[in-house]
């Protein structure tokens, strides 16, 4: 039973890349890491805040990546989030998501 | 990039390293020949752009001995120093030391970086301290004022004429001057073409003066005598003094005969291009710069005065395995900012990283937001995301200014957001 839903699942995944656009397959993952010490300079060294500006290292991914699309895309109003986080793509964002969960 | 991240214990390790760790680090203490075999690279300038590099490297990888050449034991930053001028802030909350740097294993020497051989890969410290070998270098060493660019404008008129564009003794020497001014003086401000230290900074500077008059001498005036047409955020500056301080700020620029090219310090006069004279209480003389005097002296400066680099490394053009980062370097669109040097370093510090572990050096990405405080409540920005593309530096779309005509809120938080990034921004280099 275990090892059938496991195969399952394999061939779900093995199927979700091939759907995958070529472009998308081959683009090299962006780098979290080198997209993200900028953010530092505000945010704080390793993206904790001395105050004023919010903290940012250790939010869960989910978070940093559904504020930076709602900044992107003027959802929710800010003073220089709306106009940094168009400089980013929607990779580069969820790139900077994920390793800043890493940073603890 | 996993072995890169900063986790928790590094970082504590880091900021809390042990006397023992600082004491092997340490410049005087343990002669780098002792560890011939780990890469050393050689930092020249503890500013912005030189305290970062060395903390991120430090982070980074803890093989690396890193070894900073300043000569000021306390580093006066040029962001905030116009606060000083206009009492939102003290000199000693502008200042910082090198402790927190020493404490993560970065050997920091006071003295000045005489000459640089690149191809020997050394650097000779003056006052015969001694010759560094480096595996890399990398050169922040900020501007250089060129004396008699403006002709009379040497290092003695400044004693009479400031320039407060490197903080330190000169922002308190305007500050003393300001505040012996009596009330319905003037106060003339000479701002340089483009590129220089901080663009938007001649603008915050007449903010700030401008607020320390409105409290203080509110019937002193300020007229900005400008070699350019347009500055840095001009609409944003022009509705704040229309908004905070109507009528007492007056913009002359090029086209108007802005350009300053005399000054007589013993009559405390100046002149600009077309003959006109002018006569203030205070006068603030912003000279054309350079990359600082290092970086002519071991050959990085093209004919601009200003350093070439490859975007993507910031590498010299003009010499293998140095790096420059900060206002010395042609970055351009970057700015010249406090911002872009830290930027810039933590971009210099993963590429030397990567080189020392034999990896290949990521692709960079770059940022700069700059705020100008123009009253205690009121700020302004802007904010840029940048990255190479087609080997030159590009600014991304999306970014630029704070809006016109935003609402006091706006402006209120943008002043806050200066404090906090002021302070996370020192953080992130000095520690």
């Amino acid at each position: 039973m275990r090892k059938g839903v496991l195969g399952a699942a394999s061939v779900a995944l093995v199927a979700a890349a091939w759907a995958l656009p070529a472009a998308a397959q081959t683009a090299p993952e962006p780098d979290g890491q080198s997209l993200t010490l900028s953010c530092f300079a505000c945010h704080g060294p390793a993206g904790k805040s001395k105050g004023g500006i919010p903290a940012i290292a250790g939010k869960p991914t989910t978070y940093i990546q559904s504020m930076m699309t709602e900044f992107k895309t003027d959802k929710r109003p800010a003073t220089v989030m709306n106009r940094l986080s168009k400089g980013y793509s929607e990779a580069e964002i969820a790139a900077i998501a994920k390793y800043l969960a890493t940073v603890k | 990039m996993s072995n890169f991240n900063i986790s928790r214990r590094s970082f504590n390790r880091l900021l809390g390293a042990s006397a023992a760790t600082a004491a092997v680090a340490g410049f005087a203490k343990a002669p780098f020949a002792q560890q011939a075999k780990a890469p050393h690279v050689v930092v020249i300038g503890g500013g912005f752009g030189g305290a970062t590099v060395a903390r991120y490297l430090r982070q980074f990888d803890r093989t690396i001995r890193v070894t900073v050449i300043e000569p000021n034991q306390l580093f006066y930053t040029c962001p905030f120093s116009n606060l000083v001028l206009g009492g939102l802030r003290t000199m000693e909350s502008i200042g910082h030391g090198y402790a927190k740097l020493r404490a993560a294993g970065v050997a920091v020497t006071h003295t000045i970086a005489d000459t640089v051989d690149t191809a020997k890969k050394t650097v000779t410290l003056a006052n015969k301290a001694g010759t560094l070998n480096y595996d890399y270098l990398v050169v922040s060493p900020g501007i250089d004022l060129k004396w008699n660019a403006i002709a009379g404008y040497d290092e003695a008129a400044a004693q009479i004429m400031p320039h407060a564009w490197k903080a330190g003794p000169q922002t308190m020497l305007l500050r003393q001057k300001l505040q012996a001014m009596p009330d319905g003086g003037t106060f003339i401000l000479a701002a340089p073409a483009d590129p220089f230290r901080c663009p938007p900074g001649p603008y915050e500077r007449v903010s700030m003066v401008a607020h320390y008059f409105k409290t203080r001498k509110p019937k002193s005036k300020i007229i900005i005598l400008d070699a350019k047409e347009q500055f840095s955020k001009q609409g944003l500056f022009m509705e704040a003094w229309k908004t905070l301080y109507p009528g007492m700020i007056e913009f002359v620029p090029l086209s108007k005969d802005g350009k300053v090219t005399k000054v007589d310090a013993k009559t405390m006069q100046v002149e600009t291009e077309f003959g006109t004279k002018h006569k203030a209480a205070v006068f603030n003389i912003v000279p054309p710069q350079q990359a600082g005097a290092i970086a002519q002296k071991a050959g990085l400066t093209n004919a601009s005065g200003w350093c070439p680099v490859d975007p993507a490394t910031f590498e010299s053009t003009q010499a293998k395995g140095v790096y420059v980062i900060g206002d010395a370097s042609i970055a351009a669109p970057m700015p010249k900012s406090g911002f872009s040097a830290n930027s810039q370093g933590k971009m210099v510090a993963l590429a030397i990283a990567s080189q020392v572990k034999g990896k290949s050096v990521t692709t960079p990405s770059f940022a700069n937001t700059c705020y100008s405080v123009c009253g205690p409540n009121y700020g302004i920005s802007v904010a840029n995301v940048y990255k190479v593309d087609a080997g030159k530096m590009t600014v991304l779309p999306g970014g630029g200014v704070s809006p016109l005509n935003a609402p006091a809120e706006f402006r209120k938080q943008e002043a806050a957001n200066a404090f906090a990034w002021y302070a996370n921004i020192s953080a992130d280099a000095w520690g």
